[in-house]
């Protein structure tokens, strides 16, 4: 029998893109990310955290395991774990986790809670056909 | 805007995930195992294998003698069982004197040492035989004699077992030729000066081996025809078994030839 250990993770990996910076492209990183510059694409995190922070902005849908948004999302939000919108979004937010709504949150879109594994893919057809789906497009104002 | 590296080093360590450790060693210390699951190479063989190794092959060798032992059992079992059976048939069913002449030319190569050839040799054909080859009953073997006599199951029914197939054969074990030869043996009895055996059982052959003696004189003939016509002499010689035997021997010898006459008729 082989036995195979696995060491204790000392280091954070996180990449940092700092304002003043731009990529026009998709995004794909297995580690965490703090975004400040600008995105043109779609950013998908498979681990970590997914930070798009103030001044940071991302034209495309987003996809991680934690997300918070303190910047500004022009497309659809997935977040498979916990999500923190403190900033824009507009467009819809599919989770699966938790969601909390910050005092500088503003969502134009719809806010719907799917299961783990429908956060990957999004389905833009059936939501706008469901009658319960809320349009949220007011800001939202300290939702904890 | 500032970017305070410390600050977003620590929310990402908010929501980094714990560290898994899978420490199998020692956990696999912590629980109490068995012997045979130790952390010892498995290659070297352990002291209770070698023994149950040993054993085992002991075991093998054992069982292989066991199993030979038990074949070889079985076998001797069932030799032992079927040996006796032909032994007592030939013994207890020997092949019956009056059926000899039946079948002259099938018993021919049958030896003397056997029992059942010793009842063969009470016949008047062995006897003539016999008498051919060296003059006198001196080649007859008493004791063979002794002993076919002696058979309770050979001396009663002998001769009305056998299956007469020609009219002769059925006239000789007629009872009355029977009769006619027992006391014509029991005559004999008294007279004979060369069975040196006192019982009664050794007579009967002696008539026969005299008219043997006396058809010796006569032309060869085939088997089949002498044992008739011996058995034939015996009957009208049977009266006359009151005179010496030498000279018996010579009138028996010198009857034979009109009796031929009648039987080349016949």
């Amino acid at each position: 029998m082989k036995v195979s250990t696995m060491k204790p993770q000392t280091t954070l990996n996180v990449t940092l893109l700092a304002a003043g910076s731009a990529i026009e492209g998709n995004l794909i990183l297995d580690h965490g990310l703090s975004l400040f510059g600008i995105v043109d694409g779609s950013v998908i995190t498979n681990d970590g955290l997914l930070h798009i922070g103030a001044g940071g902005l991302v034209k495309g849908q987003i996809e991680g395991e934690h997300v918070r948004v303190d910047g500004t999302v022009e497309g659809d939000v997935h977040a498979r774990g916990s999500l923190e919108i403190n900033g824009r979004v507009r467009g819809n937010i599919f989770y699966s986790g938790t969601i909390r709504l910050g005092e500088r949150a503003s969502i134009d879109g719809q806010l719907k809670r799917v299961a783990r594994e429908l956060t990957i893919e999004s389905e833009p057809a059936a939501i706008a056909e469901t009658p319960n789906a809320q349009s949220l497009q007011r800001p939202a104002t300290a939702a904890q | 805007m500032e970017i305070d590296l410390r600050e977003i080093q620590a929310l990402h360590a908010r929501y980094a995930r714990e560290p898994v450790v899978i420490d199998l060693e020692n956990q696999i210390r912590a629980i109490p195992a068995p012997l045979l699951l130790s952390h010892e190479p498995t290659n070297r063989p352990t002291r209770l294998r070698r023994a149950w190794n040993a054993r085992w092959q002991i075991g093998h060798l054992s069982l292989a003698l066991i199993g030979g032992t038990v074949v070889c059992a079985t076998l001797g079992m069932g030799a032992a069982r079927l040996w006796p059976s032909p032994h007592n048939r030939a013994i207890n069913n020997p092949p019956v004197p009056a059926a000899a002449p039946a079948s002259p030319q099938s018993e021919a190569p049958v030896s003397a040492s056997t029992p059942a050839a010793a009842a063969q040799a009470l016949n008047s054909q062995a006897l003539e035989s016999s008498l051919r080859n060296a003059p006198g009953l001196a080649v007859v073997d008493p004791s063979v004699l002794i002993q076919d006599h002696g058979n309770p199951r050979v001396s009663g029914p002998a001769p009305v077992q056998p299956a007469a197939t020609t009219d002769e054969q059925k006239a000789i074990a007629s009872p009355i030729r029977q009769r006619a030869m027992t006391s014509a043996s029991a005559a004999a009895v008294a007279t004979a000066p060369i069975v040196a055996d006192s019982t009664p059982r050794v007579a009967p052959v002696e008539p026969a081996a005299r008219a043997s003696a006396a058809s010796q004189a006569s032309a060869p003939q085939s088997q089949a025809h002498s044992t008739v016509r011996h058995l034939v002499h015996l009957h009208p010689a049977s009266p006359m078994d009151g005179q010496p035997s030498t000279a018996d021997a010579q009138k028996s010898a010198a009857a034979p030839a009109p009796r031929n006459g009648d039987v080349q008729l016949f």
